[in-house]
């Protein structure tokens, strides 16, 4: 009964005309400024299909999987953060599992694991946190940024149903790195990025190690770093010689934290 | 399934009745007295936001030629839990937090315009870090993401949900 009247109440104060939603997505669109529909257009390198997006989705998780392996293998972490980071780690390898799956259902070809340059990652528990933070920030607003260009609403609510997870990780995180801060929430309306952005920013994760255990790679690493970062999808095909195995190669005290698929 | 939305100023104003049950929660909880340090520090985080998601989309709906429905006098929030304490503030929050995030996500394929969707989907990222925000005061050492994919609910289901809290 209440259900009908809340849901009469919704219906009828709605003011059921069809096209004056226009208008108000032409305010949401210039008050709040960063809304997305007006980067996703404006993106150099559009990702123009839900298999794109999904790779492009796929090319970050396998990235997160990566990144949260190693540092669950490294022994830094401990108490709060290292319960987090593993569970949140199996999230991320979860997110892999059911991206490759859905990707393998729509006839596409799941984009693979690449050698990873972690050599920008601190080397101390509190800057592992923070740092993590941050990641799973960039990650959340990745998929924020491209949700309005996928066209299947099934691909749609697969990737918000990740969105809200990356959000989750975030402000747990920050709850670690600066407890009573707002940096759990730093926005009302949180911001979103366009892969350009998002790739620019995990460049260096896709750099090449100049040697094998050099800690100089950091030194190099703009001038290394993939300069296809627009081209998105592209840009996460395999490598070669990188075999579909990954390999997490640290530099300097690092350098032993190595995880390989066969860890699963 | 059918669609539950007319149009995607029904939707907007779905979302507006969340949001003013939200806002009108921490309003109500910051000015018990009831709550401490970090809980305090957060509640007023985000109170803030919530207020800015119940402004946006008022706007949003005028412009749009719509109507914005209105906060209700009155919520039941004691059907959730003790809003007497802090703990059962922080209880209720917890309830309310997931509740935002599987609507925005169940709502979503109704939104026809991406401008829309695009804030819908800032809004509902932001309601999933409020979320894991109270579970990790409520339980610092649990799991503040327990999903590895989020839940979403269908706009019925969230309207049961809230019954009790309306009526």
């Amino acid at each position: 009964m209440m259900n009908q009247s809340l849901a009469m109440r919704l219906s009828r104060r709605g003011v059921l005309k069809g096209s004056v939603a226009a208008s108000a997505a032409a305010f949401v669109a210039t008050t709040l400024g960063t809304s997305f529909a007006t980067q996703s257009v404006s993106a150099a390198a559009p990702l123009d299909t839900d298999l794109q997006i999904l790779n492009y989705a796929l090319t970050l998780e396998h990235l997160e999987s990566a990144a949260y392996k190693a540092i669950n293998g490294s022994g830094i972490l401990s108490g709060r953060a290292a319960t987090y980071f593993q569970a949140f780690g199996a999230h991320e390898t979860m997110h892999v599992d059911a991206l490759i799956a859905t990707i393998t259902k729509l006839g596409g070809t799941p984009v693979q694991p690449m050698t990873y340059n972690f050599s920008s990652v601190p080397k101390d528990a509190a800057g592992v946190v923070a740092f993590f933070q941050t990641v799973e920030s960039v990650g959340a607003s990745a998929y924020l940024g491209a949700a309005g260009s996928i066209k299947d609403f099934d691909v749609l609510e697969a990737a918000l149903s990740i969105h809200a997870v990356e959000a989750e990780h975030a402000a747990a995180l920050a709850d670690l790195v600066s407890p009573g801060s707002d940096l759990f929430a730093p926005e009302a309306f949180a911001t979103p990025r366009t892969p350009d952005q998002v790739m620019q920013i995990v460049a260096p994760f896709f750099a090449a190690m100049t040697t094998a255990a050099a800690p100089a790679a950091t030194a190099v690493r703009p001038a290394t770093a993939p300069a296809a970062a627009p081209a998105v999808v592209p840009a996460a095909a395999p490598r070669t010689g990188g075999g579909g195995a990954e390999n997490n190669d640290f530099a300097g005290p690092l350098t032993g934290f190595v995880s390989h698929d066969s860890d699963r | 399934m059918a669609p539950f939305f007319k149009n995607d100023l029904e939707v907007l104003n779905y979302a507006l009745t969340l949001e003013h049950l939200e806002n009108n929660f921490y309003r109500m909880a910051n000015a018990s007295g009831k709550l401490q340090g970090n809980a305090a520090k957060y509640f007023a985080v985000i109170s803030s936001h919530e207020k800015a998601h119940v402004d946006a989309l008022t706007k949003a709906i005028q412009m749009g030629g719509g109507t914005p429905v209105a906060e209700l006098p009155k919520y039941n929030f004691a059907a959730l839990g003790d809003v007497t304490t802090q703990d059962g503030l922080l209880k209720i929050a917890s309830m309310l937090e997931p509740t935002g995030v599987k609507a925005y996500d169940g709502a979503a394929r109704e939104i026809q315009n991406k401008a829309i969707l695009g804030v819908a989907g800032q809004i509902v990222q932001v309601e999933a870090r409020h979320a894991a925000a109270i579970r990790a005061l409520i339980n610092p050492n649990g799991n503040p993401a327990p999903l590895a994919f989020e839940d979403k609910a269908t706009p019925q289901q969230i309207v049961a949900a809230i019954t009790p809290i309306i009526s």
